[in-house]
C-alpha cells in the first residue's frame, strides 16, 4: 500500500463532507457585480454636436510629443481641402496636394531602406553585390535628415523585424514575454510534406537581378531572418537583363528621363494604341514581371479573400511604374467585402513592387503599357 | 526563425519554382499584356497606428492608449504587423489634415490607422478613426465614430480594430468580445477554481463566482447573457446556468446522476450535455425553459463533449465506442453517427466553428497534446500547437482564431490561456494575472 | 493484524513530511490504534482505494482483493455508507476524464454490490483529473492518481 493515501483519505472525508454539508450552502454567497455597458455608434450630426459641445483646444497646442510633426505641418494643404468624415472616400484634392512629396518618396523611400540593407547584402554571398551598389545613393539620406528622421530610428525599425510570417516576436509591445512567445512559437507545428524540398533549385533558376530589385520590408525580412527565402528568385534571369540593358541602355535612360521630367502628363495618360506594335515580351520578361509582383502580393491564406481570383488593369508609364489608378476588372464568386479585400491586396502588390518601376524592356513599351493582371490565390489558400 | 516559418517558406519557394516552370507564356499579339500571378507571400501586413489625436489636452493619454490597443489587437490576429512608432517619420497631429502618404510609404506601412479622441466634461469620450491604404493613397471604407463612457475606452479601441480588420480582410473581426474562463489558484493538488470573465485580450478580469467548490468549463450562450458551467456545489458535477445580468444561477435540471460538458444550441433554447449514470456517459439535450430532456446516444461507451453545428442541425462529439476517443457527427435529433477522425492518437473536445467549415479539437498522441482543426468531413487535419498539455479550444466569433489552455508539466504545473489562428501562425499567451483554464469565447458584443 | 497496522502507520507518519496533499491529517497523529468500526481503520487497515491502468476501468487482482476487504468491512459495519470517488490522471481531456472517473467509481460500486454490499449504501462521484493526489508529471504519480477511493461515513449516502 502506498503512503500518503491514509492522510488524504481522511482529508477526503472532510472535503466531501464539507462539500455536501457546507459547500452546498454557498449559493447565497455574493459574487461581484458585473455590468455590461453599451457603446453607441452615433451619427455624424450627433457626433459633431458632441464634439462642439466639448471645449476644444486648438490642435496645434495639442501637438503630440513627436517632434516630426512640426516638420510635416508646413506641407499640409489648407483646411478647405479636407475630406469630410461622412463622405469618407478620400477625394482627389489631398492627393493632388501631396503630389510632389509623394513623387519624392517613390524615388527615395526604397533607396532609403536599401541604405541600411547594404551591409546585410554584403554578408549574403548569394546576393548580387551589384544590387547593393545600384540601389544605394547618398541623396536620400540627406533627404531623410531634413525630415528629422534619425538614423538610429531607421535602424531600430529595420533591425528587429521578425522573421515572416510570425507575429509573436514583433519587437513592439511586451518585451518580457517575447522570449516566452518565441519559445512557444517553437512548439507550433504544421506537418508539411514539402518541408524537405531544397530551395536551391529556385536560386539556380533565377539569380538575383539588380535592376528589378525593390527593397521592401518584406525582403528585409527575407535577408535578415530567413535564409531560405533570401534565395528565392527575384526579377529576371541575369543573362537576359544584361542583354537587354546592353542593347537598350540609352533608350531606357531616355525613357526614364522623359517619365520623370516634362513628359509626366503624357506618361500618365498615354494614347492607347489598339494594337501594340513591336515584338511581344519574351517568356523570361513576362516571368520577371510576374515574380516582381508576386513578391508584394501578400495573401492571407485562411481568408475568404483567398478564395477569390481577381483581375485588375494597370497602365504603366515608360519607366515601368504604374501610372494612374489601378482598376478593378473582375472577380470570382464571393462576398463584396472579400472581393474588395482581394482587389486591394492585388492593388498593393502592383503599387508597392512597382513604385521604382518594373524592369521591362523599354523598346517594347507598347506591349506592356496596358497590363491585365490576374491574381489567382488557389495555390496559396488554406481553407 | 521557427521551424514552422521554415516549412511555410520552403513550401512557398518550391511551389513558386514549379509554377514558373509549368506555366508557359502565351504569345502576346494584341490588347493589354496579360499576366497571371499564382503565388504570393504569406506574411503579416505592416501597418502604422500613430497615437490618436487628442482633441483636448486631458485626452492625451487616452489618445496614446487607444492607438496602442488597436495595434495590439491587429498584431494579435497574426495577419498584421505594426511598424513601431519609433520608426515613424511623422505623427498625425490633425485628424482632418490630408495624410502625408510619402512618410508612411517610406517606412513601408501599407495601412494607416488614424484617430482622434475627445474627452468630454461629463466623462464621456468620443472616438473617431479613418483607415488608409498607403500605397493607393486612398481611404478605405468609411470612418467610424463611437461615443461611450471613459471606462469603456478599451471597448472603443476594440471596435476600431474590428472595423479595421473587417475592412482589410473582408471578414468580421473578433476584438470586441469577452471570454469566460476558470481562474485557478493554489497548489496543483488543492486547486481552487472560480468562474471569471475578461475582455478577449485579458483585460478587465472580473470574478463571477467564489471558489468554494470546483467549477469547470463555462460556456457562453449565443446572446452572451448566460453562462453554462459544471459545478460541484452539490458534491457532484452538475450543470448550472448563470445569468450574467442578474448574477443568479440555478441547476439546469434535476436529472439523477452527474451532468457535465454542456453547450448551448445556436438558438440558445437547448443545451446539449453529458449525463453520467451507472458509469455510462451519454449525450442528452435539455430544453432550457421546460427542462424537458431527450437522450441522444445510448451505448455503453463514453459519449461526451458535444457541440452544435452553427445551423443547429448536427452535433459533433467524442466517443470511445471504437476503442479510443474519436470524433463523431450525428444529427441534432440523434441517431446514427459517423466518425470523422482517423489520424493517429486520441481526439477529444470537438468544437464546431461558427463559420461551419471546421471542427477544432484536442488531440493526444504519443504523450503530447495538440490543438488542431479539421474539415467537417474529417479531411485536412491540421495541428496548430503541441505541448505537454494543450486542451479545450474555443472559437473566436469570426471563426479565425482559437483560444485554449496550456498546462505546464510537473509539480508546479499550471494552466494559462493561449490564442492561435487557424493557420498556426500566431500563437500568443493571453496576458492575465494568475492561472486560467477552460476559456469560452463570446460572440461579438453589440 | 496489529503488526501490520503499526507498520502501515509508521509508513504513514514517515510520509507526513513529504505528504503534499495539504489535507488535515487527523488520523495519523491520533494514535497507533483505531477502532475497528472507524473510517480511519477502514482507510488505514482495510485499504480505501484501488488503482487502474491507463484509460482503463477494469479491476485487477490486487484491486479485487482490496475490494474484498472493503466489502467485508462494509458488511460488518452496516451503519456506514460509502461514496466512491473515481479519479483520472492528467493525461486526458477534462470531459473524458470525468466520464472515465465515473466508470472507475462504478466498477468499484458494482464489485462491492456483487460481494453483498447493499447498493443503497454506495454512491459514486467522479472528479476526473480535478483532484490529483500526486502532482509530478510522470507515470510514478499518474499511476497513483488513476484511482477509485471509497470514502466511508456513518449514515446515508446523501
Amino acid at each position: 500500500m502506498e503512503t500518503g493515501t491514509y492522510i488524504s483519505g481522511l482529508g477526503h472525508v472532510a472535503v466531501v463532507g464539507w462539500a455536501i454539508l457546507g459547500g452546498a450552502m454557498s449559493s447565497d454567497s455574493q459574487p461581484p457585480e458585473f455590468q455590461v455597458t453599451d457603446i453607441s455608434v452615433v451619427s455624424e450630426a450627433a457626433f459633431a454636436a458632441l464634439i462642439s459641445d466639448a471645449p476644444l483646444i486648438a490642435t496645434n497646442i495639442n501637438q503630440p510629443s513627436s517632434p516630426d510633426v512640426s516638420e510635416a505641418a508646413p506641407d499640409a494643404p489648407k483646411a478647405g481641402e479636407l475630406p469630410q468624415l461622412s463622405s469618407f472616400a478620400q477625394p482627389e484634392a489631398p492627393q493632388a496636394a501631396g503630389t510632389s512629396p509623394d513623387l519624392a518618396s517613390v524615388k527615395d523611400s526604397p533607396r532609403a531602406s536599401a541604405q541600411t540593407d547594404a551591409p546585410q547584402l554584403a554578408e549574403q554571398p548569394t546576393t548580387d553585390v551589384q544590387g547593393a551598389t545600384l540601389i544605394v545613393p547618398t541623396a536620400p539620406l540627406a533627404n531623410r535628415d531634413r525630415n528629422g528622421l534619425k538614423q538610429p530610428d531607421q535602424l531600430a525599425m529595420i533591425a528587429p523585424e521578425p522573421p515572416a510570417p510570425r507575429v509573436d516576436v514583433t519587437p513592439a509591445p511586451k518585451p518580457p514575454t517575447d522570449a516566452e512567445k518565441a519559445q512557444e512559437a517553437e512548439k507550433a507545428t504544421t506537418p508539411d510534406p514539402e518541408a524537405s524540398k531544397p530551395a536551391e533549385k529556385a536560386d539556380e533558376k533565377a539569380p538575383d537581378q539588380a535592376a528589378t530589385e525593390i527593397i521592401t520590408e518584406a525582403k528585409e525580412q527575407e535577408k535578415t531572418a530567413a535564409p531560405v527565402r533570401s534565395s528565392r528568385p527575384k526579377g529576371r534571369p541575369a543573362k537576359l537583363a544584361e542583354n537587354s540593358s546592353a542593347a537598350t541602355g540609352i533608350e531606357q535612360a531616355i525613357a526614364k528621363d522623359q517619365a520623370q521630367t516634362g513628359n509626366g502628363a503624357g506618361a500618365t495618360t498615354p494614347v492607347r494604341a489598339s494594337v501594340p506594335s513591336g515584338p511581344p515580351l519574351s517568356q523570361n520578361e513576362r516571368e520577371g514581371l510576374r515574380l516582381a509582383v508576386r513578391d508584394c502580393w501578400n495573401v492571407n491564406p485562411t481568408s475568404d479573400a483567398a478564395r477569390i481570383t481577381v483581375t485588375i488593369a494597370v497602365t504603366m508609364d515608360r519607366s515601368g511604374k504604374p501610372s494612374g489608378p489601378v482598376q478593378f476588372l473582375s472577380a470570382t464568386e464571393g462576398s463584396q467585402a472579400a472581393k474588395d479585400s482581394a482587389f486591394e491586396a492585388a492593388r498593393r502588390a502592383v503599387l508597392r513592387c512597382g513604385r521604382t518601376g518594373f524592369d521591362l524592356p523599354a523598346e517594347k513599351y507598347d506591349q506592356w503599357r496596358d497590363i491585365e493582371m490576374t491574381f489567382n490565390p488557389e495555390k496559396m489558400r488554406r481553407k | 526563425m521557427t521551424p514552422l516559418v521554415k516549412l511555410l517558406t520552403v513550401k512557398l519557394v518550391a511551389a513558386v519554382f514549379m509554377t514558373v516552370t509549368a506555366v508557359p507564356a502565351l504569345a502576346q499579339t494584341t490588347g493589354p499584356l496579360k499576366i497571371e500571378i499564382t503565388e504570393g507571400v504569406i506574411e503579416p501586413m505592416p501597418f502604422a497606428a500613430p497615437a490618436f489625436v487628442a482633441q483636448n489636452s486631458n485626452a492625451r493619454q487616452l489618445a496614446e492608449d487607444l492607438a496602442a490597443v488597436v495595434a495590439a489587437d491587429l498584431i494579435g490576429s497574426g495577419i498584421f504587423r505594426e511598424i513601431p512608432r519609433a520608426a515613424h517619420i511623422s505623427g498625425i497631429s490633425n485628424f482632418d489634415a490630408p495624410v502625408q502618404f510619402s512618410d508612411w510609404k517610406a517606412i513601408n506601412a501599407q495601412a494607416l490607422v488614424t484617430g482622434a479622441v475627445t474627452l468630454r466634461s461629463n466623462g464621456q469620450i468620443a472616438v473617431k478613426f479613418r483607415l488608409f491604404d498607403v500605397f493607393a493613397q486612398a481611404a478605405l471604407g468609411e470612418g467610424l465614430q463611437f461615443v461611450g463612457t471613459k471606462e469603456d475606452w478599451r471597448r472603443m479601441a476594440h471596435k476600431v480594430a474590428d472595423a479595421v480588420y473587417s475592412r482589410l480582410t473582408g471578414e468580421t473581426g473578433y476584438f470586441d468580445s469577452r471570454v469566460v474562463f476558470v481562474a485557478e489558484t493554489g497548489p496543483k493538488n488543492a486547486r481552487r477554481k472560480r468562474l471569471a470573465i475578461m475582455d478577449y485580450d485579458g483585460a478587465n478580469v472580473r470574478n463571477l463566482t467564489d471558489d468554494a467548490s470546483i467549477v469547470l468549463a463555462p460556456r457562453f450562450s449565443p446572446d452572451g447573457n448566460k453562462v453554462l458551467y459544471t459545478s460541484y456545489e452539490t458534491g457532484m458535477p452538475r450543470v448550472f446556468v448563470l445569468n450574467l445580468n442578474t448574477m443568479r444561477r440555478r441547476a439546469l435540471d434535476d436529472l439523477p446522476g452527474m451532468t457535465f460538458a454542456p453547450r448551448f444550441s445556436p438558438d440558445g433554447k437547448t443545451v446539449v450535455m453529458s449525463l453520467s449514470e451507472g458509469g455510462n456517459t451519454d449525450i442528452y439535450t435539455v430544453n432550457v425553459a421546460s427542462g424537458k430532456r431527450s437522450r441522444m446516444t445510448s451505448s455503453p461507451s463514453i459519449e461526451t463533449a458535444p457541440s452544435y453545428s452553427p445551423d443547429g442541425r448536427q452535433i459533433v462529439f467524442e466517443s470511445d465506442r471504437a476503442g479510443s476517443q474519436q470524433l463523431y457527427i450525428m444529427s441534432a435529433n440523434g441517431g446514427e453517427a459517423r466518425r470523422i477522425s482517423f489520424g493517429k492518437g486520441r481526439y477529444g473536445t470537438p468544437v464546431w466553428s461558427p463559420r461551419g467549415d471546421l471542427v477544432a479539437f484536442t488531440k493526444i498522441n504519443k504523450g503530447r497534446f495538440h490543438i488542431g482543426v479539421m474539415r467537417v468531413d474529417g479531411s485536412e487535419e491540421r495541428l496548430l500547437t503541441a505541448s505537454f498539455l494543450d486542451e479545450g479550444p474555443t472559437w473566436s466569433p469570426n471563426g479565425r482564431m482559437l483560444m485554449f489552455f496550456r498546462e505546464t508539466r510537473g509539480a508546479n504545473g499550471a494552466p494559462s490561456i493561449y490564442s492561435v489562428d487557424t493557420s498556426g501562425r500566431s500563437l500568443k499567451k493571453v496576458a492575465i494575472q494568475g492561472f486560467g483554464s477552460d476559456p469560452s469565447w463570446s460572440a461579438l458584443l453589440k | 493484524m496489529k503488526r501490520t497496522l503499526i507498520g502501515l502507520l509508521a509508513v504513514c507518519v514517515l510520509a507526513l513530511a513529504g505528504c503534499s496533499t495539504g489535507i488535515p491529517d487527523s488520523g495519523a497523529n491520533a494514535g497507533e490504534n483505531f477502532k475497528q468500526d472507524s473510517p480511519q481503520f477502514f482507510m488505514a487497515s482495510v485499504g480505501d482505494r484501488v488503482l487502474f491502468a491507463v484509460d482503463q476501468s477494469t479491476l485487477g487482482a490486487e484491486a479485487m482483493s482490496i475490494l474484498d476487504a472493503q466489502a467485508g468491512w462494509m458488511m460488518q459495519n452496516g451503519e456506514f455508507s460509502a461514496i466512491i470517488e473515481g479519479h483520472a490522471d492528467e493525461q486526458g481531456t477534462r470531459e473524458y476524464n470525468l466520464a472515465l472517473g465515473a466508470r472507475r467509481a462504478t466498477a468499484v460500486q458494482n464489485y462491492l454490490v456483487s460481494k453483498g454490499v447493499a447498493a443503497g449504501r454506495l454512491r459514486t462521484v467522479t472528479f476526473g483529473k480535478e483532484r490529483p493526489l500526486e502532482i509530478c508529471s510522470t507515470e510514478a504519480c499518474w499511476s497513483k492518481n488513476r484511482r477509485a477511493v471509497s470514502v466511508v461515513s456513518a449514515g446515508g449516502t446523501s
